[in-house]
């Protein structure tokens, strides 16, 4: 039985410690026009809106239920439009059931308790569609780890990365042939998470791009081996974007200096509603640090080439 | 037509909040520690405690009818905030990180000494941070987890079966967080919180809230509308910022005795009433009088917004004695069920059934994305009830792109649909 997961930082250490591996479909892109489009606005998060295309258009079929993390921007309206689809008839009788999943990143009593409610509450609704838990799934982290510490060494590029991570998140092993390393300005790309590695390889032209806060993220939620810990790891995540500590700019600070930044590089969704508001404070942090930083302002979630325009001085 | 007449008890709202207001100031600039607070978080906390508290949202639509918020957000952006980021949240906090106090109303705030959100939406906690970290101030933020889904009737089942409605976990959670809550106000203030005493305010509100559901029931039952949503709006949202004390309770009482009245004695907005209308949004707060357009040239009257029926439906939780928790299952999905499917959808309906809604006007956000979501859904299902709707993309609060003329222009051409005859 295949399970979905839908959004950014998912804690896969955490599904880990209960025996799930789901697949991340996040990333998916779905094109073409479905019945769920005229429910679509406009300015709804490009993510959430491409996964509702895709659950209308029949391409998740495949799975029995997919988990929509609460924590991730966009991905609350997601499911509660995916459960809204299917009361109206609009969602196709074979798509897989929508979950709402909180886990909270907090560590305190009361959060502990409710994100391990969740969990249960989780484990009984994929029980009941005829999941059964997987003994001894190691979750991906020490991956994701080596893969950034791969990328700031220069030893992939920064679009490899993303595409070898992306790989990892459906749930499917990967090989990476290490590559010599390249010269140029070291790059941090920050800001809202990206739905493909155009900006990357845009990027891995003009500079080496050692670092990636979608990356970041991704490894920091996957964190943990066994449900104490992965769920603390959930907690001490700078990056998770509705972290309720002031842990992010602290976290990108380390991060730059871990890595050797010379430059960041910023850019978020047109209808960004959340990373915007870090912006100045990391381009303040920036000029602090002696780090360059070029904000390219707003981008596609899936951009083209010719989106991606690198001025002359940035 | 016959001229309008306010209810003499409208002015005396405002003067109870001019007062207020200015004791507020004069209490404030005396040194007074006070809590900046957003709509949705537990303000009972606060006022059981003797603590003043300014709400964000409160202070944003304060700067928007001073007109000072295409000042403010053009201050925003040159900070570096990008034209998409929200509005109606982030004015007031855009407004305390300039610091002019020649552009804020009353000369700015004080810094508070403690600010509370909600993470209903995903930029609460950045912005709240912003205005923690400038004024050197606590910050209680509340975890917002989504129920598993989201049941109907929420506004029949959330009056006594909100345990299972809302969900035990998350009203642990929430009950928690309250509690933690109790114990920063009361280290703020020096004061111990009075667990009887705020048991007996409880009553009262709920008190305050059944009454507001009579005046809801007067005018939705009225043959012809008998006050404008203009007037109606200060008349609950005053009281229900100072919910549960003798004043609210008494004008809240007030208030509904002048409604009927007016309706006993035939009395209303228009004469020759021919459209009823809602306005499903906040408040359009920098250009109220948009709400009477339509009133002399099509007989067109806005009877509905959602601040009155909201007053019973939203805050109503039955105690069963345990207080705490029943006002943790009033906040735990507060905002949300105004804006989320398949609540916000089928409770609008269910108000334009009630109402006799004719033509509904819906103000879409675009740049406040949890206020402009389900949008869609609430057009289709408000046309399938007979309804005919207009949406208009604006914002409560920015000035700056508020096409009036388009907007006057739309709604007339929906109220000749509705109405060949006007």
């Amino acid at each position: 039985m295949r399970v979905g997961v839908f959004g950014f930082g998912a804690p896969l250490g955490v599904f880990a410690s209960v025996g799930l591996r789901p697949v991340d479909v996040t990333l998916h892109l779905a094109e073409g026009d479905t019945a769920a489009d005229r429910y679509i606005e406009p300015f709804m998060d490009p993510f959430a809106a491409s996964v509702l295309s895709g659950l209308a258009a029949g391409q998740f079929d495949d799975m029995t239920a997919i988990i929509f993390l609460r924590e991730s921007p966009g991905a609350m309206i997601a499911c509660q439009y995916a459960f809204e689809l299917r009361r109206r008839g609009v969602m196709p009788k074979r798509a897989p059931m929508p979950i709402m999943l909180n886990i909270i990143p907090a560590d305190h009593d009361a959060a502990q308790a409710f994100n391990k409610s969740e969990l249960d509450r989780l484990t009984q609704e994929l029980r009941a569609l005829g999941w059964a838990p997987e003994p001894g799934i190691q979750g991906p982290a020490a991956v994701f780890d080596d893969l950034l510490a791969a990328q700031s060494a220069g030893r992939i590029s920064g679009a490899g990365a993303f595409a070898t991570r992306a790989v990892l998140a459906e749930g499917r092993v990967v090989t990476w042939m290490a590559r010599t390393p390249a010269g140029g300005e070291r790059l941090a790309l920050l800001g809202g998470p990206l739905g493909n590695a155009v900006l990357h390889a845009a990027l891995d032209d003009i500079g080496l791009l050692v670092l990636d806060q979608q990356a970041l993220d991704q490894a920091c939620a996957a964190g943990g081996a066994g449900v104490d810990s992965a769920l603390r790891a959930q907690a001490a995540n700078p990056f998770a974007a509705r972290q309720p500590e002031p842990l992010y700019l602290p976290g990108i600070e380390g991060a730059l200096v871990e890595h050797g930044v010379d430059r960041v590089v910023w850019q978020v969704d047109p209808h960004d509603d959340l990373w915007g508001w870090l912006m100045p404070e990391v381009r303040d942090l920036c000029a602090r640090l002696g780090v360059g930083f070029t904000d390219l302002g707003f981008l596609p979630r899936w951009p083209e080439p010719g989106d991606i325009v690198i001025g002359e001085g940035a | 037509m016959m001229a309008y007449e306010p209810l003499a008890i409208s002015a005396e709202a405002m003067g109870y909040q001019r007062d207020w207001v200015r004791a507020l100031r004069s209490q404030i600039e005396a040194g007074a520690r006070f809590a900046f607070v957003n709509a949705d978080t537990p303000h009972e906390i606060f006022h059981a405690m003797d603590m003043p508290v300014v709400v964000n949202q409160w202070w944003s639509s304060v700067i928007a009818a001073k007109q000072l918020s295409t000042h403010t957000l053009d201050r925003g952006a040159e900070m570096g905030f990008h034209d998409s980021l929200a509005k109606y949240s982030a004015m007031g906090v855009i407004s305390a990180l300039d610091g002019d106090p020649d552009r804020q109303p009353w000369g700015g705030l004080p810094d508070p000494a403690i600010l509370c959100a909600r993470q209903s939406s995903d930029d609460q906690q950045r912005l709240f941070q912003l205005y923690a970290d400038q004024a050197g101030a606590r910050l209680s933020l509340l975890h917002a987890p989504a129920p598993a889904e989201n049941l109907n009737n929420w506004w029949e089942r959330a009056r006594d079966d909100w345990e299972a409605l809302y969900g035990t976990a998350r009203l642990n959670l929430m009950q928690a967080q309250i509690e933690d809550l109790i114990g920063q106000v009361e280290e703020i203030t020096g004061r111990a919180f009075d667990h009887d005493g705020f048991g007996a305010y409880m009553e009262r509100i709920e008190e305050q809230e059944l009454i507001f559901e009579e005046a809801n029931r007067l005018i939705a039952g009225a043959e012809r509308v008998p006050v404008r949503i203009g007037e109606q709006i200060p008349n609950v949202m005053i009281p229900q910022w100072h919910r549960g004390s003798d004043w609210a309770v008494g004008h809240a009482a007030r208030f509904r005795d002048a409604v009927g009245e007016r309706i006993a004695t035939e009395q209303a907005v228009v004469a020759d009433e021919r459209v009823r209308m809602m306005w499903i949004g906040a408040g359009l707060w920098f250009d109220t009088k948009f709400y009477t357009a339509f009133e002399e040239e099509f007989g067109a009257v806005f009877a509905w917004s959602m601040y009155l029926p909201f007053a019973a439906d939203g805050y109503v939780r039955r105690t069963k004695g345990d207080y705490l928790r029943a006002l943790a299952a009033r906040v735990v999905t507060m905002n949300e069920q105004l804006h989320q499917a398949p609540w916000a959808n089928a409770w609008l309906v269910k108000q334009a059934r009630d109402y006799r809604i004719d033509l509904a006007v819906v103000l879409v956000p675009e740049a406040d994305r949890p206020s402009g979501y389900c949008t869609n859904f609430i057009v289709e299902d408000l046309t399938a009830a007979g309804v005919e709707v207009v949406e208009i993309h604006a914002d409560m609060v920015d000035a700056r792109k508020w096409d009036g003329a388009r907007a006057k222009a739309d709604v007339a051409d929906a109220i000749r649909r509705v109405s060949p005859a006007t």
